[in-house]
């Protein structure tokens, strides 16, 4: 379990995290998200141990990260920054990682991670001739070499196409199957909620919400639910009579004549919604709520969006 | 230190830094041979005396320090400023052992250069080894080269324009503040440098070397120290 407890860490006049708290819990995808300059790396560096908290504590399995050597043998880091040695080849970079972290057998353990990333026919070639998808594959291998208990990965999936960022997407999901904590950071949300319903949300340097995505939701109390109705009949009778039962706060008549969006921030609604549709003999064929999804919830959070 | 070693060491050798170390070493030879080649009939005294001026003024005073400096801040600096030092930051050892890795991976590639190309500018009319010229010039290399190369390293840790910096104290420091009279020549390296290669065997070279060592160490705790409390 990785937890952070009360850290504040600062850059001379710009605090970048402030007194912060939260845990991530292992067997799970986490994902962390915030806007740019929110704290986001920052975070991860704290996990790494590349940076020092300048108040607080950062621990993983209770014990402290910064200046603590045998805990990196845990970790495997991917990096934002494309940062590699371009005069070796991917084998050998890979390779003297896994030396550096006392792997046992460093060229099994650098062929199997090449394997798993899909880079093994292109692995004798020199990384500067490496594509920018290729590059991120290998600083992937690098992370996981060592076979380490938490991955702490910024920005994985950048420079990918679709099919690496699917393959990379399965990858996570296999590890923390194996039980291990994965914490991704990442600005394209709509992957993030593909591999993780579970979320760190930091804004300005404060952790602004964690868990679940639905839970988060649930708990943005001021801002209502929309739900969109696709039914049969008088839907504007249907809409007065819902408006009446007063568990809703607006209606929005769609164009297409059989669907309306409906403004709701009680549970009460989705009892009274079948009682007054029977009541009416109205078909209700689609409900679905439009915005328990990871941009809306992140939107409300970081103050993108009011509705 | 191993484990830092092989990475650190094959990043060291690259072309174009070994080309430009390796040129500006063979400028001092190049010097001495372009003079014995228009004063071929000169006595040997006055060779040697010309040997004497090349050896303090250019070779000790400039050429060790400048050529170390590109070396040393080269990979020092390459490491941090593209990042790739977190590499070494984030596996299961000491990051102390990383500023003698860097030592020891300097040393071993200049002191050679450093010794061959110091012999050739002083070996008289003819090339020769002798024992005396070999220790002499070997313990200057060393010691002059343990004493720059840690205070190199030291302020490639500290400053973003690290080589800027050393290039400015080579020039305005070791190569013309110690020329001067007085105690402030003293607080260079290329005094006691100097002093080994003029008076080597003298009562005070244990003493120069010494002093230079202890320079040496000195640079080389502020790095580690540095290196152990660094964020990137």
């Amino acid at each position: 379990m990785i937890e952070f407890t009360s850290v504040s860490k600062w850059y001379g006049d710009i605090m970048a995290l402030n007194n912060v708290s939260f845990r991530i819990e292992k067997g799970r995808i986490t994902g962390l998200l915030g806007p740019n300059g929110a704290g986001k790396t920052t975070t991860l560096k704290l996990i790494v141990g590349l940076l020092r908290p300048n108040k607080g504590e950062v621990r993983l399995n209770g014990e402290r990260i910064w200046g603590n050597k045998r805990i990196y043998k845990h970790i495997g880091f991917l990096s934002e920054n494309d940062m590699l040695y371009d005069d070796l080849t991917g084998y050998e970079f890979v390779r003297y990682i896994a030396k550096m972290h006392d792997v046992p057998s460093p060229d099994k353990a650098t062929l199997e991670a090449m394997k798993t990333v899909g880079l093994t026919d292109v692995m004798s070639r020199k990384i500067k001739g490496y594509s920018k998808g290729m590059r991120q594959r290998l600083k992937f291998a690098q992370a996981i070499v060592h076979d380490p208990d938490v991955l702490i990965l910024d920005e994985p999936l950048n420079g990918m196409d679709p099919v690496q960022r699917n393959a990379t997407m399965n990858l996570m999901k296999e590890m923390a199957k194996m039980g291990k904590i994965i914490l991704v950071s990442s600005h394209i949300l709509a992957e993030i909620e593909k591999v993780t319903s579970s979320i760190v949300v930091i804004n300005k340097g404060k952790v602004v919400a964690t868990g679940g995505i639905k839970d988060i939701r649930r708990l943005i109390r001021s801002v209502p639910y929309h739900v969109h109705i696709s039914c049969d009949g008088n839907r504007e009778l249907f809409a007065a009579r819902l408006l009446e039962t007063k568990t809703i706060q607006g209606v929005e008549l769609s164009k297409d004549s059989s669907s309306m969006v409906v403004q709701n921030s009680s549970d009460e609604f989705f009892r009274i919604l079948p009682r007054v549709a029977v009541e009416l003999s109205i078909n209700i064929e689609e409900l679905k709520i439009l915005d328990e999804d990871i941009q809306s919830v992140f939107d409300y959070l970081v103050g993108d969006r009011r509705r | 230190m191993s484990t830092y070693f092989s990475l650190l060491f094959k990043r060291a050798f690259s072309f174009k830094k070994m080309f430009l170390v390796i040129t500006l070493f063979s400028i001092t030879p190049m010097v001495k041979a372009i003079y014995l080649f228009y004063n071929a009939n000169l006595p040997l005294y006055k060779i040697e005396r010309f040997e004497r001026t090349l050896m303090t003024n250019m070779f000790i005073s400039i050429i060790i320090p400048v050529s170390t400096a590109i070396f040393i801040v080269g990979i020092i600096r390459s490491e941090i400023d593209t990042g790739t030092i977190s590499y070494l930051f984030t596996v299961p050892h000491s990051r102390r052992w990383l500023p003698i890795t860097f030592l020891v991976i300097a040393l071993t590639i200049l002191i050679p250069i450093i010794l061959f190309t110091g012999l050739l500018a002083n070996s008289g009319k003819e090339i020769s080894l002798n024992l005396q010229d070999l220790m002499k010039i070997g313990t200057l290399s060393i010691a002059s080269s343990f004493a720059y190369i840690s205070i190199w390293m030291a302020i490639s840790l500290f400053f973003k324009r690290a080589l800027m910096i050393v290039m400015i104290y080579c020039f305005v420091w070791e190569a013309t503040l110690s020329k001067l009279s007085g105690g402030v020549k003293k607080i260079s390296i290329s005094f006691y440098a100097n002093r080994i290669f003029v008076a080597f065997n003298n009562a005070s070279t244990l003493q120069h070397v010494i002093t230079l060592l202890i320079i040496g160490a000195i640079a080389i705790l502020i790095a580690t120290f540095k290196i152990s409390r660094m964020e990137t």
